[in-house]
């Protein structure tokens, strides 16, 4: 008993005379700031979305990083992420729970909660202290104080509004025709924060880009009636002068059972790229030169959300395979080769960089 | 106010009756055995086996999680409850109404929460046998029977008030002659379910409440019976189901659910038997009528209207039976079957046919017992693969004996899954497999001790595992995807103990189940070689009953596993948890009526827990109860 003792006081000492090496100091201000974030909506009914974030350095990922910061998980899901440089702020758009969570981009910590919705999707500053988001059910955009994280006002818009996209002093809305159908862009001035004007496009816009024309694209999914199918109607992509808001040339999509969407455009606006269907499609490219719509797809696949990397041009794009296992991130070069894939969380489909 | 006269109601009860000494266990008499009288080679278990003070108007989601192979889940109390056992999921166990298939044609589910106890006397069989029940009895077979009431009028009614602005009546009038059998039973519950939990998923853990919990249920059931001579007797029986329920959503979503679902049913069937000498035969109609409606306004169709679908099922069962004693050790049973579903409404239009035959010999000698089954079966167009099924009982020595069975199980997709508007997939195969279960079991009485043991190893495959997935414009659409294999233990152990006025119990049971995906139609699953979500690897039950003289008290113990709630690697399951409840009932008796006042404290450790994920169960809570027999 008494060398156990005499052992125990040695290794006291031992310990006490030899300091523990310092490990280095966390540097939490850091740790997502280089870097993709990638939401993942999470079980539909009885869940939580997740956030995902993968660094293109070195092909690290790290998922569900929201509750690792904070303790608890982000909510019922999240659809979609902004990040805000000036403020160094992440948006977390989340759907279900009817909110929006301001973040540190580098930290994840919660800063703040803006509620008052009824079903956001997506979020886009246009001004220091202004930003504003699309509230799918209630058919509004949502004028949010950045400085109090409330809302100041509610704009009504079409049915379904969805993707922004600023423009000057103009921000163009996609009403995607929510449950049912709509064929507008609504157009807000961001200065007096009011409507300025209906664009007429295809049916069911959801997504837009401005090329480097200057020229205005839409792309619209068209009717997707799940109960009378022979109703749908395919996909249209829209040219749009952005001067008159008149159409230049609309390309109809070969049939209405594809419902293309997401579409987004290189770094040069050269190029546009889609999905040629919301839930599993392929990646298209399209020259904006070109006069008619490319017959085959860029790259195969069952992808579920497309972005490019505005200072690479890889192509990112996910898997949410049976939308209840953990999804694929894929990363593609410019030129469609394939750079890395990961596993991130279940139905991974919005990104910020 | 209820609440407040239903325990006035108690306290003048208490008062006005003397204590009394009798028992008020009533033995079950089972009359509409059908197939059952075969089935002696399976581990069977009433309410009142596992649970003696379940409250007198409990429902089958309150009473079957206190058996250790079946896993309930259920949004809140009252909502909709389905279960699976050993693995094999809802529709994968068939409930039985007087021998006749009631689940759903449309879902191919029965609503646990839909059926109490008072209504019937149920039986809870645990392992398939697709040759006996046909499709859907791969897991287990719930079969609700009547129990034959005692001679002359009787009476009782019940009442019970609890936790949450929870209120439940029934009541049942009973008469009973040689020639003559009327049983009239009524149940009512309701419940505001607005209980309150610690959020622990939104920052500084606040209390919330529960909300868009609440639900209205109602049941009425009336059953004839005559003797028309010492060989024959008919019956028909009637059963209306009502529920007005309210449909909660993930506490993570910030606003109360508007949704609200309403379901009615109507069953009725009827039944001519015959036994004389060595013949025994039945012949039954049996008619179901389903009705649903949900509504919820937050959530518009394509042409902007809210949500307001409504769906009606109506099936209709002609069944015959037939067996022959040629000996006194050899039965031979034959069997048919012939069940049309229509289903129709705003998400689906479609019929469906099946036809069945069955025929199996059953030896009984001593205590030895052997069967065999076979079966085959019409579904539609389509002969399905033979089913047959195989079972022996062998005595060994004292109260020792060894049974095994083993068969092929199948279940035909749901009309749901083959008809749903959009996506429906009329290809579907049915989902089907062996399965087999060895058990060696020990009853013994040693003096005032009783020793009661069962050890099982049970394993089945099932393959054509039918999930919804995403399709051809955006559409999603049921699919043959999925290989599994469910395999496990289970131990039952009863010890008993009785001496003068006291009576002691010592019970437990635990299964052991692995169910785990062994292939999958798709690449990239990563479900393959992960126990299937919501399935248990461990559960056990415990519980300690003292009676003396004719007061009862129970300690309950449920220990419930870890479960995986999807295959995501996040976020994925559900933690272990433990629940204590608390029984307590005592008679009291005078010459012209019997009062039994009950007591159950449910998780009086005020255990936070979840069946499904994001849906808080309640904390610690009570029922309060009374029951008059006149």
């Amino acid at each position: 008993m008494k060398n156990v003792l005499y052992l125990g006081l040695v290794a006291t000492l031992l310990f006490a005379c030899e300091p523990e090496p310092t490990p280095p100091p966390p540097t939490p201000d850091i740790k997502y700031a280089d870097g993709i974030l990638i939401t993942n909506e999470g079980p539909f009914s009885s869940g939580s979305g997740t956030l995902s974030y993968y660094n293109p350095t070195t092909n690290a990922v790290e998922n569900d990083i929201f509750q690792t910061a904070n303790g608890y998980p982000v909510g019922s899901i999240l659809q979609s992420v902004y990040s805000y440089q000036a403020t160094n702020r992440a948006y977390l758009v989340v759907n279900n729970s009817q909110k929006v969570i301001v973040a540190n981009r580098n930290t994840m910590a919660e800063v703040a909660e803006i509620t008052g919705f009824s079903s956001p999707r997506y979020f886009t500053t246009v001004a220091s202290q202004k930003a504003y988001v699309t509230d799918w059910v209630s058919n509004t955009v949502k004028v949010i104080n950045l400085n109090t994280n409330t809302i100041d006002k509610s704009l009504p818009t079409g049915q379904g509004p969805e993707r922004m996209l600023v423009y000057g002093s103009r921000v163009l809305v996609a009403n995607s025709g929510g449950f049912g159908v709509d064929s507008t862009l609504t157009v807000i001035n961001t200065f007096s924060d009011e409507l300025q004007s209906t664009i007429p496009v295809g049916h069911n816009p959801n997504s837009m880009v401005i090329d480097a024309n200057g020229q205005l694209w839409v792309l619209c999914g068209g009717i997707n009636d799940f109960v009378t199918p022979a109703n749908s109607t395919p996909g249209k992509l829209i040219k749009i002068d952005l001067a008159t808001f008149t159409k230049i040339a609309e390309l109809t999509f070969p049939n209405a059972v594809d419902h293309p969407t997401g579409l987004v455009k290189n770094n040069a606006g050269t190029l546009i790229y889609w999905l040629s269907n919301g839930y599993a499609g392929n990646v298209v490219e399209m020259n904006i030169s070109a006069p008619a719509l490319p017959s085959a797809a860029k790259i195969n696949g069952t992808f579920y959300s497309l972005v490019l990397d505005p200072s690479t041009d890889e192509i990112y794009t996910t898997d949410a395979l049976d939308f209840q296992q953990d999804g694929v991130m894929y990363r593609f070069s410019s030129g469609g080769a394939l750079i890395d894939s990961v596993l991130v969380g279940i139905i991974p489909g919005g990104f910020s960089f | 106010m209820k609440n407040r006269f239903l325990l006035l109601l108690l306290a003048l009860a208490c008062r006005a009756f003397a204590q009394q000494t009798d028992s008020l266990l009533h033995e079950v008499t089972v009359i509409e055995d059908r197939y059952l009288w075969l089935k002696t080679v399976q581990f069977s278990v009433t309410p009142d086996s596992i649970q003696k003070l379940l409250p007198p108007l409990a429902t089958a989601a309150d009473w079957l999680p206190q058996e250790s192979s079946v896993h309930v889940r259920q949004y809140a109390p009252g909502m909709v409850a389905s279960y699976s056992t050993h693995g094999a999921t809802s529709a994968q166990n068939t409930v039985l109404w007087g021998g006749i298939p009631i689940n759903s044609a449309a879902t191919g589910l029965t609503d646990l929460a839909l059926l109490p106890t008072s209504l019937f006397s149920p039986v809870f069989l645990r392992g398939g046998s697709s040759a006996q029940f046909g499709s859907g009895a791969m897991g287990s077979v719930l079969a609700l029977q009547n129990v034959q009431p005692d001679a002359g009028w009787n009476c009782v009614i019940n009442g019970q008030v609890g936790s949450f602005n929870t209120l439940s009546t029934g009541s049942e009038l009973t008469y009973a002659s040689p020639k003559f059998t009327s049983q009239t039973r009524f149940v009512r519950a309701t419940s505001e379910n607005n209980y309150t939990f610690k959020n622990r998923y939104r920052a500084g853990q606040p209390k919330d409440t529960m909300q868009g919990a609440a639900y209205l249920i109602w049941h009425v059931s009336q059953l004839f019976e005559w003797k028309l001579n010492p060989h024959q007797r008919l019956d028909a029986e009637v059963w209306y189901s009502f529920a007005d329920r309210e449909s909660p959503i993930n506490i993570l979503v910030n606003a109360p659910s508007q949704a609200k679902l309403k379901d009615e049913n109507w069953r009725a069937r009827t039944g001519w038997h015959f036994a004389k000498n060595k013949h025994k035969a039945d012949v039954g109609y049996a008619f179901l009528h389903e009705w649903e409606r949900y509504a919820n306004p937050l959530v518009t169709d394509i042409a902007g209207k809210p949500t307001d679908d409504t769906n009606r099922t109506v099936s209709q069962i002609a069944r015959a039976d037939y067996v022959f004693a040629a000996t006194k050790n050899w039965f031979w049973q034959n069997g048919l079957q012939y069940r049309f579903d229509k289903v129709s409404g705003s998400n689906r239009i479609g019929t469906q046919h099946t036809s069945s035959a069955q025929t199996g010999v059953l030896f009984k000698r001593n205590h030895l017992e052997a069967q065999a089954n076979l079966r085959a079966e019409w579904w539609n167009d389509r002969f399905l693969p033979l089913s047959p099924f195989a079972s022996l009982k062998v005595p060994v020595f004292g109260g020792l004996n060894f049974t095994a069975f083993g068969g092929y199980n199948y279940r035909v997709p749901s009309m749901n899954d083959r008809f749903w508007v959009p996506g429906g997939n009329p290809d579907l195969l049915p989902e089907s497999g062996w399965s087999y279960e060895v058990a060696a079991n020990y009853l013994r009485q040693f003096g005032r001790f009783g020793l009661n043991l069962r050890a099982a190893y049970y394993r089945s495959n099932i393959t054509n595992l039918i999930q919804w997935l995403p399709g051809i414009g955006s559409i999603w659409s049921p699919e043959n995807v999925k290989q599994v294999r469910m395999q496990g233990f289970d131990f039952n152990a009863e010890l008993s103990y009785q001496k003068g006025n006291h009576f002691f119990r010592l019970r437990g049971s635990w299964s052991f189940n692995q169910s785990h995906v062994l292939h999958a139609y798709q690449v990239n699953d990563q479900s393959v070689g992960k126990q299937l979500i919501y399935q248990p690897q461990i559960k056990g039950v415990h519980s300690i009953q003292y009676v003396y003289k004719s007061l009862t008290a129970q300690l309950t113990h449920r220990f419930v596993g870890e479960v995986f709630t999807h295959y995501g690697t996040v976020g994925n399951t559900l933690p272990a948890y433990n629940l204590f409840d608390v029984g307590l009932t005592h008679p009291l008796k005078n010459r012209w009526i019997t009062c039994i006042i009950g007591l159950n404290l449910n998780n009086i450790t005020n255990t936070y827990y979840e069946n499904i994920s994001f849906f808080p169960m309640p904390g610690v809570n009570y029922q309060i109860s009374i029951t008059f027999q006149l």
